[in-house]
């Protein structure tokens, strides 16, 4: 039987959602504080909207504060939920005035594959675009893959905030209090992030010839699309559009940081080895595995004279599909014409993601180890003498078990992903798109990818850029706290 | 309760954490490209 939700179980929930809402307005300074020093005024004009939007809504609804603020699984799940859809509405103004976006729905589609670190974008003329209208952009994906929620726990403190946590489908306790794990994901955010923009600053000075204040202003936007696995650029071209090998190098050993859960950050921090964790093994055999389908498809399509650059290519396109980031060192109607095993690699790539607790999509790579475990010792006890032991044991920072509770959890939510990247493909197919390329931008949108092959695009139908967001909301989430909100909602209505 | 370690000792240890792993990160980052190279290579003089 569900329970109706108390005023006060609202009252939780809005006060939260309130508190974040505050973090979003205080992020929102920083693209008006830019505009103003570039003389972008009127885009300052439109962030203070949107920043005078996101403080009255907070305000309110610390207004409504509860008499007890307890968070319970319930609450935390439905405010995890609500906040990654009502920050990209509110997001979405500065965008839906800068003109560069053709339906307001455009610029909500945008706003929401920033805050889910996706990338797919169906601007309009972004060579053109205002630099703080980029900046907000990346800063969405900063928000979301660092984000609103880490934000919230490090600053605020409270029963059952680790529901947050775990509602936005992160699992690694790397300290025993959820604040302090908090501080040490911000910890690592800060160290990429003074070694990334250096080094892409100091490439695109002394090699690229950018003057001080442009290099600087890609650096930035660079290192948060890339360590956030976000996607966008501060060009239409993508990474295309430097040509130069050692920023893509750099860009790689962000997109590597990216996809490495904090787990794996700690572990390395304390000189730990995590060669043996299950998960380091299946990602660098599924990255290993999807590189030579890649390369084989396109070696027998004869698309590269030399082996170098077949291997530059691949090891950037791939890299960036398996990480869910979504850069790119080739043009899109290049992508869509990636056939056979070429095409398979990609969108294997895509599809099984990066590493879990990281701001990676896709099924994720532990999930993928598990799931292989598990049909390995099903065919054991078939193969096996009857009554023989078999041991479910696998190393995850530590020695650990697989329980049978663990199976059907990894089952269930690798089969939610496997039923949304058919859903949108299935969509795509309706509005006359081809089957390959509505199945790669389907399983690009809801494994929080971003690379395209032309499908998302302004002007794409309505419906069809609808579902791509929920695809890529749902895949964010991970499902459970979307399920969640659901409920509370049904409760609501047919509650006892 | 273990003791809390004197900041400059924390600080040593941010410091080496921060730079071996950003050290792990390129080092990977090279590997991985050069191992994609060399399988260019392979699959290119096998599908020649």
């Amino acid at each position: 039987m569900l329970l109706r939700p108390t005023i006060d179980d609202l009252r939780v929930i809005t006060y939260n959602l309130a508190r974040m809402l505050l973090i979003s307005a205080a992020a929102g300074l920083v693209p008006l504080v830019w505009a103003v020093l570039t003389g972008e005024l009127a885009p300052a004009a439109d962030f203070l909207v949107m920043v005078g939007v996101f403080s009255l809504a907070g305000t309110a609804g610390l207004a409504l504060k509860p008499k007890h603020d307890r968070l319970d699984w319930r609450h935390g799940m439905a405010v995890v939920a609500l906040i990654w859809l009502v920050v990209p509405i509110i997001g979405s103004i500065p965008l839906i005035l800068s003109g560069n976006y053709a339906r307001w729905i455009d610029a909500f589609f945008d706003a929401v594959s920033g805050l889910t670190t996706t990338g797919l974008t169906v601007v309009q003329d972004i060579d053109h675009m205002a630099s703080s209208m980029i900046l907000w952009r990346h800063i969405l994906h900063f928000l979301g893959g660092q984000g609103i929620i880490i934000a919230a726990l490090s600053l605020f403190s409270g029963a059952g905030t680790a529901t947050l946590y775990f509602g936005e489908g992160r699992d690694d306790r790397i300290y025993p209090s959820v604040r302090s794990t908090s501080r040490f994901i911000w910890l690592v955010a800060a160290v990429n992030g003074i070694a990334g923009v250096f080094a892409l600053f100091l490439v695109a000075f002394l090699d690229l010839g950018f003057g001080a204040l442009r290099s600087f202003f890609h650096a930035i936007t660079v290192f948060m699309a890339a360590f956030d696995t976000g996607g966008f650029a501060p060009q239409s071209t993508s990474i295309q559009y430097y040509h130069s090998a050692p920023y893509e190098l750099v860009i790689a050993v962000l997109m590597i940081a990216g996809v490495m859960s904090f787990g794996v950050h700690f572990a390395l921090w304390r000189r730990r080895s995590v060669l043996g964790n299950l998960e380091t093994k299946t990602i660098l055999f599924t990255f290993a595995g999807t590189l030579i389908l890649t390369q084989i498809g396109l070696a027998v399509a004869g698309a590269y004279g030399t082996a170098t650059g077949l291997g530059r290519q691949t090891f950037f396109q791939v890299l960036s599909a398996h990480s869910g980031t979504g850069f790119s060192t080739i043009p899109s109607a290049e992508l869509a014409t990636w056939g056979g095993l070429a095409f398979g690699g990609m969108a294997i790539a895509m599809a099984l993601g990066g590493m879990a607790s990281s701001t990676a999509g896709g099924v994720k790579a532990l999930r993928v180890g598990l799931t292989v475990k598990s049909i390995g010792s099903q065919i054991k006890q078939v193969l096996l003498p009857e009554g023989a032991v078999i041991s479910d044991r696998f190393r995850q920072n530590g020695p650990r078990h697989l329980t049978e509770d663990l199976k059907q959890g990894v089952m269930a939510i690798s089969l939610l992903y496997v039923a949304l990247y058919i859903f949108g493909a299935g969509l795509g197919l309706v509005y006359h798109v081809p089957l390959q390329n509505a199945l790669f931008e389907s399983v690009s949108a809801a494994a929080n990818v971003g690379l395209s092959v032309g499908v998302t695009a302004p002007g794409m139908p309505a419906s069809l850029e609808l579902t791509y967001a929920l695809q890529m909301w749902a895949g964010r989430l991970e499902f459970i706290s979307i399920f969640a909100l659901i409920g509370l909602l049904w409760s609501l209505v047919r509650g006892k | 309760m273990r003791p809390r370690p004197a900041p400059r000792e924390r600080l040593y240890r941010i410091t080496t954490g921060a730079l071996v792993t950003i050290a792990i990160e390129f080092g990977v980052a090279i590997l991985l490209f050069i191992g994609a190279v060399l399988i260019a290579q392979l699959v290119m003089f096998l599908a020649s």
